[in-house]
């Protein structure tokens, strides 16, 4: 490939011999500059490139079989126009569209809205030094490091409904016996406290830096004027940590709508569908059931998910970034 | 501060710290416990430790009361495997990816930032509406159930973060120490290979450590494009809680022995997690 490039370009080279001349005595010299400055670029992004197309090339063969009726056990594929999409806002598929949104949204919004609250009291906690304070910000890291199938079988463990700690320690606090993951009642919020576990530690850590990096001087003129902590935290370190406030937004939104791992780890979807997040549920419709149609149909909704709401983000961010500018 | 703040402050500290290490701690011991133990109510806290489990998972030792008998497991041989696979993911990543942020950083072309959105946007898409499509892809090929297989399918997730996080790397370094090199004679390859990687090379360690931590982490991708031979351990150990009766302790050990690499490797990439973790998006 490098070779062939190389070769066609001694080529064009013969063909603009001016453009050589101009360069000089050393011929070789100038072709091979030439040669650099032009493609240089490209031939450094190829690699890259091709492995772009490998990954885009399914995903966009996924986004035309979810028009296609495609049950690889029934025979092949064919065309049924905007079929799939028509039967899950129509909710007849098993599980129904309509409930893995509800479980998908009220998944991705306690989890952000719950781990940022936690995020920036923790990053506030921590921007102060005191005794072992780099010991302190280097294990509460660790939940964020820890795969999000061992942290559902962390907290499967101590949910475990009859010898399980956590029924233990409820039993001081009055409470019954609950079933958390096996209760269809308790299941999500169970769920979504392991995510908090989780991802909580990532939004610290980057509102810690966020935090760390704020100009010092509005700071000690506001505690110059005697003004209150709630008063500096709302309209002075809110205000300025936006920009940073929505790149955690972005991450937390994108990776807890997508959320497969750990949903799956610890309830498989169920029970009684509770967990069955949009993901989960083209798994069941894609892996066990061989609907692939009706799986993609799940799957190109949920990714223009994604996507409407990253957009929206990012142009805040953008905004808040050129108003920090200003 | 005053005292009552202060006092406040330190039990604000503590019951993070409680709140973190607690379920890991919990895991810890349970996977030190004999199974007696880890079925008492009220559970245990103080109890005999022993190192059954361990030995269970890590050398298929299995203690009957009287004599260790050898009984089968897997788990070395898929944390082998996820090993394998993290390292060579990461290697490919590094391959491909840093030469295009190289590019990106240094150079104007055609299309730039259209590449460079298009690879960021594989964040956004659910990990199963690609998969599937490469997944029929190595059944036909006989990619299935290969390290290879696996080590392309983690560049999803890995050539994003290594192209993003070299290139805002690579153009913090002042093009005019490329230029002055450039000067000195050296040829472009010699400028990026004794002056530009040198100067790269704590945050080409650090993002690797982070690139390995993701593949490492990985599980919808790995687990739908292997069977039982290349399969990586956070697969595998789904295996664990799928059963009807579940093994809490053998579980635990081999649980801990899956979330051991990541955080002891975090350790030696502090200063570089913020920047690693918001694709260089926030700098640390």
């Amino acid at each position: 490939m490098h070779k062939n490039k190389n070769n066609g370009h001694t080529e064009v080279s013969i063909f603009f011999p001016e453009a050589v001349a101009k360069i000089g005595s050393c011929l070789v010299r100038a072709k091979r500059r030439i040669v650099t400055r032009k493609t240089i670029p490209y031939l450094l992004y190829f690699p890259a490139f091709i492995a772009t197309v490998g990954i885009l090339y399914p995903f966009f063969r996924s986004v035309v079989l979810s028009f296609y009726e495609y049950n690889p056990t029934y025979g092949p594929a064919y065309f049924i126009g905007v079929q799939n999409y028509i039967d899950l806002f129509q909710g007849v598929t098993s599980p129904s569209f309509w409930l893995s949104l509800r479980v998908t949204l009220i998944y991705a919004f306690a989890n952000i809205s719950i781990q940022l609250i936690l995020g920036l009291g923790i990053a506030l906690l921590l921007v102060r030094t005191f005794a072992g304070y780099r010991i302190v910000r280097a294990v509460v890291l660790f939940p964020f490091m820890i795969p999000p199938i061992i942290e559902a079988m962390m907290w499967k463990l101590m949910y475990e409904p009859v010898t399980g700690i956590i029924n233990y320690i409820g039993s001081f606090l009055g409470m019954p016996r609950i079933g958390w993951l096996g209760d269809a009642a308790w299941a999500l919020p169970s769920v979504i406290v392991i995510d908090v576990h989780n991802f909580t530690p990532f939004v610290a850590i980057i509102l810690l830096a966020g935090l760390q990096s704020l100009p010092k001087r509005p700071f000690e003129a506001a505690q110059v004027d005697g003004a209150s902590s709630w008063f500096i935290l709302k309209n002075l370190t809110f205000p300025l940590l936006k920009p940073v406030l929505y790149v955690v937004l972005l991450f937390r939104m994108i990776e807890s709508l997508i959320m497969f791992d750990m949903i799956y780890a610890a309830t498989h979807g169920g029970p009684a569908n509770a967990t069955m997040s949009i993901h989960v549920n083209a798994y069941y419709h894609g892996m066990r059931w061989t609907m692939f149609g009706t799986s993609f149909a799940f799957l190109v909704i949920l990714w223009a998910m994604v996507f409407s709401g990253s957009f929206f983000i990012i142009r805040a961010w953008r905004k808040a970034l050129e108003a920090r500018m200003v | 501060m005053s005292r009552n703040k202060k006092i406040l402050y330190t039990i604000a500290i503590v019951i993070v710290m409680i709140w973190t290490c607690f379920p890991i701690g919990w895991m810890v011991l349970t996977s030190l416990k004999s199974p007696p133990d880890v079925y008492a109510y009220p559970p245990k806290i103080i109890f005999k430790p022993i190192l059954d489990n361990w030995l269970n998972v890590l050398l298929g030792q299995e203690w009957t009361g009287t004599a260790y008998i050898t009984v089968h497991t897997d788990i070395p041989r898929y944390f082998m495997n996820s090993f394998l696979i993290a390292c060579g993911a990461t290697l490919i990543a590094f391959l491909l990816g840093l030469p295009a942020a190289y590019s990106l950083a240094r150079y104007k072309f055609f299309g730039k930032e259209n590449f460079a959105f298009t690879l960021l946007s594989f964040r956004f898409a659910p990990g199963l509406i690609v998969i599937f499509g490469i997944y029929q892809l190595y059944q036909r090929t006989g990619l299935f159930d290969t390290h290879f297989g696996v080590m392309a399918v983690h560049q999803l997730l890995l050539l994003p973060f290594v192209v993003w996080m070299m290139r805002s790397y690579i153009a913090a370094i002042p093009i005019d120490i490329e230029r002055a090199a450039r000067v000195d004679g050296y040829s472009w390859l010699g400028v990026f290979t004794k002056v530009t990687l040198p100067l790269l090379k704590p945050a080409l360690a650090a993002s690797a450590v982070i690139a390995f931590i993701y593949s490492w982490n990985e599980f919808l991708l790995g687990y739908v494009v292997t069977g039982p031979n290349a399969r990586p351990m956070t697969p595998a150990l789904l295996g664990f809680i799928s059963y009807e009766r579940v093994l809490w302790g053998q579980m635990a050990a081999a649980a801990v022995l899956g979330m051991l690499p990541s955080i002891v490797l975090s350790l030696f990439v502090q200063r570089y997690v913020v920047a690693g973790l918001s694709f260089g998006a926030v700098k640390g």
